[in-house]
């Protein structure tokens, strides 16, 4: 079931990535990135002076990369509707459980060796001891997840168990390898619990379309697709604030404030078109100018379209006319700032 | 309020439901009771305007709706969701209102919070607190029941019965015959998109010619056609 379950898995990643991929993006993006990309890190790797930190600024620097090198959550390959016969066929859950354990810490450690690998070239650090004190620290980390389902609420302790594990680089291998069996047998101990179990097929869901809403979200169209969500955002922004007098004004700007995505797009645009503004000549600048506004309104005009479609406003009457003089306003407040700040630039550089 | 849906469907070809026929009076609960797949929330759909096929009439005045499922706003906390309907009616004192049903179902607690990640239960208090906000002629509940707890199911039923003393007219449509039999005064049973019958207890006793429960009329009237 296990086999089963990981196949699907890929099979949904592989379909996905098939979709979303055809011959040129292969040919124009994928295969010249990867070429490029390769003798790229080559040489600079060639050239490079290999760096010999003394112990500890290596300690500090580890310190900090143990936070994006760790391990944040588990995935066991368990779903909602095993619980349908998690009496009756408790041994078959609880080997897929071990299966997904084994699988998702030996994919772990496959990925954290080929970045030490990679990194190898640049600085001189203890290979194995760190790859054992991040399995340690990822470990640690899942359990506290178990324990207090999210990690940022308690951040004191978890500087403590990183600084604390980082520094034990010190020790001998063989004692981080007793530490490491220590750990796992802890974490394999709550996992087999089976207590925190709605915890659990909430990372698996997560992690089967971790893809589909990395690829998702550069598409406007595909955004309707994306799978709910499972947690709520750790900060709402402008939660009590009112941020227009208008309801469909606030419902717009609090929807980018909190759909960052949304916010992207426009950003984007403006940083290029700002930076091109420097390089180019005056009648290319003329051009950028006018293709930044008209790209400018068709976003800001696709992101209130797209708020309209939402359910909701089945249950809430809008008039067709509130719609038309928001989207006015909203367009007149963002083009304003921007329009004197681009023209400024435009005569200025 | 009439109601007279000719046919109506989701495909240009395919009607789902035909000669749909009633009218509404002030101060009464109608009923709308149904096996799956027999209607019930397609006439609610071509009433409210959002069926792609329809033809007919429908006269009805301004509405609170109950749907099916919770339609919530992903990025609005409860307090703005309440804030936007509150909005369009520019009146302040609507918030004292909300405050009185948020307590009575036990949300206010959460008017911070989105309620996208609330329970189901929650979710539907949030509906009917969206519903019930406004003082309206005509409310339409689709299965307003489904997920409440005993406490708020209560609550319900009390609020229910105010509004239509007040003379506020409703649709109900829910499984829930021991419960539809309690509220309403009329009742409209739907079969594979046609009405199978229509009217008080009394007249639909006499129809299947004992004196027995909706339940019991429903499994009669259904065995009848099988």
């Amino acid at each position: 079931m296990f086999t089963k379950r990981l196949y699907r898995s890929y099979q949904f990643n592989f379909k996905l990535i098939k979709s979303v991929t055809d011959w040129t993006v292969l040919l124009y993006l994928i295969v010249p990135s990867t070429i490029i990309g390769f003798f790229l890190y080559r040489d600079i790797a060639r050239n490079f002076q290999v760096l010999e930190l003394q112990p500890i600024p290596l300690l500090l620097l580890l310190f900090v990369l143990s936070f994006f090198l760790v391990k944040p959550s588990l995935r066991l390959y368990i779903y909602d509707a095993d619980l349908l016969f998690f009496k009756q066929q408790g041994r078959k859950i609880h080997q897929i459980k071990l299966w997904g354990y084994s699988y998702s810490f030996l994919l772990y450690n496959c990925v954290l060796v080929i970045l030490l690998l990679l990194a190898s070239p640049f600085i001189v650090f203890p290979f194995w001891e760190v790859l054992f004190a991040l399995n340690i620290i990822s470990v640690l980390h899942i359990c506290i997840q178990y324990r207090y389902q999210n990690w940022f609420t308690k951040w004191p302790l978890l500087l403590i168990v990183h600084a604390l594990i980082i520094f034990m680089l010190i020790l001998p291998l063989w004692g981080l390898s007793i530490l490491l069996v220590v750990v796992h047998l802890r974490l394999l101990n709550i996992v087999l619990s089976n207590r925190y179990w709605t915890i659990e097929v909430r990372w698996e869901y997560e992690a089967f379309y971790s893809w589909m809403k990395r690829i998702y979200q550069f598409s406007l169209e595909m955004r309707y697709y994306m799978p709910s969500k499972t947690k709520p955002p750790l900060i709402l922004l402008a939660k009590r604030k009112v941020l227009s007098t208008h309801r469909i004004d606030n419902l717009v700007y609090k929807t980018m404030l909190r759909k960052l995505s949304y916010l992207k797009s426009p950003i984007q645009l403006i940083a290029i078109s700002i930076g091109l503004l420097f390089v180019l000549p005056l009648w290319a600048k003329v051009v950028v100018l006018i293709f930044s506004s008209i790209g400018l309104n068709v976003a800001l005009s696709s992101i209130v379209n797209e708020i309209r479609q939402a359910p909701f406003f089945q249950l809430m009457s809008v008039h067709e006319n509130e719609w038309f003089q928001a989207k006015k306003r909203i367009k007149y407040r963002f083009f304003t700032p921007i329009g004197v700040v681009m023209m400024l630039l435009f005569f200025i550089i | 309020m009439e109601v007279y849906i000719k046919k109506a469907g989701y495909t240009p070809n395919q009607k789902s439901i035909e000669q749909i026929e009633f009218s509404m009076h002030p101060g009464t609960i109608i009923g709308l009771i149904g096996g799956n797949g027999a209607g019930k929330s397609t006439t609610i759909q071509s009433m409210l305007g959002v069926i792609p096929y329809f033809e007919g009439t429908i006269t009805i005045p301004s509405y609170g709706y109950v749907p099916e499922r919770p339609l919530l706003y992903e990025h609005f906390t409860l307090r703005e969701h309440l804030q936007f309907l509150i909005d369009e009616y520019n009146d302040k004192t609507l918030w004292d209102k909300a405050n009185q049903l948020l307590t009575l179902f036990q949300i206010d607690q959460r008017l911070d919070d989105l309620p996208i990640y609330f329970s189901k239960g929650m979710q539907q208090k949030v509906m009917l607190v969206l519903a019930f906000l406004i003082d309206r002629p005509l409310y339409i509940l689709d299965e307003p029941f489904m997920g409440l707890d005993p406490r708020a199911m209560r609550e319900l039923l009390v609020l229910i019965d105010e509004r239509k003393q007040q003379g506020a007219s409703f649709l109900l449509c829910t499984h829930q015959l021991e419960m539809a039999e309690i509220i309403c005064d009329h009742y409209i049973l739907l079969h594979e998109g046609n009405i199978q019958a229509k009217g008080t207890l009394a007249e639909l006793q006499q129809m299947v010619g004992q004196p027995i429960s909706l339940l019991d009329i429903f499994y009669e009237l259904q065995g009848r056609l099988q």
